[in-house]
């Protein structure tokens, strides 16, 4: 028997892969000509405003729905094909829960559903931190310990991929740290992948390697995450004792820069930053602050938005 | 049965806690048999002409299981069952899992098909206590209780039901809502009753075999066991139907 292929990117092996990936409502185009390569073992963001295609294209990933053209392979198989479901968990839109049932019972459905052994219910409850209240009848959750019990829900089984729609829907502040920690946690841990849907760029930022970015349908970017971020022409930002001062000092060593609100950004890429600090130090200027300017990454993504 | 098939049942069956489903296959025996045992207790003067009542008292709830309360029962347990997964968007999740889909569909139409049967059981038993309850009024004329008659009647009440089951699974995937569910079985067993003995296309209502539960009454007829194999066919046409249409009603999506 032989196995699957699984298609390459320049990083190593593909979990996720499309071409022409295409679907219609009617006569509306939902996701259009979607040409997706995810690696394995990095945490991918899905990122897109609402509405942009991004729960459609899951759904195709999935097999929930069908494609009206091209073709996508998750791990090597096409969507939809119980060997390649056994090692994909997902969570799509808000969590499918049985509320008469306790979470116990919702999770051991699916422990059944996949001949998952009983530990494998224990082993998520306590990732999602809902052992003390699995016995409770789901009706009686809070919107965030339904949201947890959904990941938990995906994460039965350890599986290869991981795919979450929007986990963070719901959850307190608190709720979305964790979050966000146990999914950075899963590819050092599990060595799975994870591709994560968000329509906001901050919560992906925080924790994806890799982006694809989607709106109206199409792919407006994919790529690592500092690319879109154009780390390499970056604004670097400094808080210092005397920003008058520090503009001279970095103008005598070359830089561009300028004033903003009390601080200097200097036109220059991260890798400038040790010499910077340097200069600056040696200018005689107190330093408390130099860090990338984080606006450019929101500024590229929604100048991604707004093209044509 | 094969290990998928296994699992999906053993999943189905923990969503039949606490639910709805099971009320009704244990209310709907309990409610018949124990309405019946009262009217049978407080009407000496009109049981008596029917004596043997025992033999009366088997054929009274049998020919009301099969007519009425069984195809009500098939049809609010199918529709309960399936609004639970409505409900609960529960596809999101269910097709998600390394399950053929044709199993998920075999698997609410053995589950349905199991309750039922489990519903038939607590009739069956319910039955035979009360009975003996009812033996201990003398001027009931009850008479010793026929076993060998209540083994038929529940043997082909059992063959009769399958026809019914795997037609409200259908009809509830394709048709949501309770009262079409209802209001489907109702008509459907009277329209297979009215054609009891007048036509052979009875037979090909799924309520057909069970219908011919009615002709009891008339003590010389036998039941039409020749009739089962016909039924039993069309019910394993309705699961087939039921699961091509569930497979490419998902298949195709949009």
């Amino acid at each position: 028997m032989s196995l699957p292929t699984t298609p390459e990117t320049e990083e190593g092996v593909c979990v996720i892969s499309t071409q022409g990936l295409t679907h219609r409502y009617g006569q509306r185009v939902v996701v259009e000509n979607l040409c997706l390569l995810v690696r394995a073992g990095a945490i991918t963001g899905f990122l897109g405003p609402n509405g942009a295609g991004k729960t459609t294209t899951i759904s195709l990933l999935l097999g929930l729905l069908k494609a009206s053209a091209g073709s996508a392979e998750l791990l090597g198989l096409p969507p939809g094909d119980p060997k390649a479901l056994a090692q994909i968990g997902a969570l799509v839109e808000s969590p499918a829960l049985y509320d008469h049932l306790t979470g116990l019972e919702n999770l051991e459905i699916t422990r059944l559903l996949r001949d998952l052994p009983r530990a494998e219910v224990d082993r998520v409850l306590g990732l999602v931190q809902l052992t003390q209240d699995a016995r409770r009848p789901v009706r009686e959750y809070s919107l965030g310990m339904r949201q947890r019990l959904g990941v938990a829900l995906a994460l039965m089984g350890q599986p290869r991929l991981l795919i979450l729609d929007e986990p963070t829907n719901g959850l307190d502040p608190s709720g979305i740290q964790d979050m966000r920690e146990l999914i950075r946690r899963l590819p050092l841990e599990t060595g799975a992948s994870v591709f994560l849907s968000s329509h906001m760029l901050a919560e992906v930022e925080q924790v994806a390697q890799d982006l694809v970015v989607i709106h109206r349908g199409k792919l407006t970017y994919q790529g690592p995450m500092e690319q879109l971020g154009a780390w390499g022409q970056a604004e670097l930002l400094v808080r210092v004792g005397d920003p008058t001062q520090a503009q001279k000092v970095l103008a005598r060593e070359g830089f561009a820069c300028q004033e903003r609100d009390g601080r200097v950004v200097i036109q220059a890429a991260l890798d400038e930053a040790p010499r910077i600090a340097a200069c600056l130090v040696a200018g005689g200027c107190d330093l408390y602050e130099l860090s990338p300017l984080k606006a450019n990454l929101e500024a590229r993504f929604l100048a991604l938005l707004e093209a044509p | 049965m094969s290990s998928a098939l296994r699992a999906a049942f053993a999943a189905e069956r923990v969503k039949w806690h606490k639910s709805w489903v099971l009320v009704v296959a244990a209310l709907a025996p309990l409610c018949q048999v124990g309405f019946l045992a009262i009217l049978f207790w407080f009407s000496e003067s009109r049981i008596q002409p029917f004596r043997p009542a025992s033999r009366f008292w088997l054929e009274l709830n049998f020919v009301i299981w099969n007519l009425v309360v069984m195809p009500l029962a098939a049809a609010l347990i199918a529709e309960l069952s399936w609004e639970q997964e409505r409900e609960a968007r529960a596809w999101n999740r269910l097709l998600l899992q390394p399950i053929p889909r044709h199993i998920h569909y075999l698997v609410k139409a053995l589950g349905h098909g199991v309750l039922v049967l489990g519903s038939l059981g607590l009739f069956v038993l319910v039955l035979g206590l009360l009975g003996g309850l009812l033996q201990t009024r003398p001027l009931l004329l009850m008479g010793p209780m026929p076993w060998g008659l209540l083994l038929r009647f529940t043997g082909y009440s059992a063959l009769a039901l399958l026809g019914v089951v795997a037609f409200q699974t259908w009809l509830s995937l394709r048709f949501p809502g309770l009262w079409i569910s209802l209001t489907a079985a109702l008509a459907g067993s009277w329209l297979a009753a009215r054609l009891v003995g007048i036509s052979a296309m009875g037979y090909a209502l799924p309520w057909g075999v069970a219908a011919q539960m009615g002709i009891v009454f008339e003590r010389w007829r036998v039941l039409p066991w020749s009739q089962v194999p016909l039924g039993l066919l069309l019910a394993a046409a309705l699961v087939a139907l039921g699961t091509v249409d569930f497979v490419r009603r998902h298949d195709a999506r949009a």
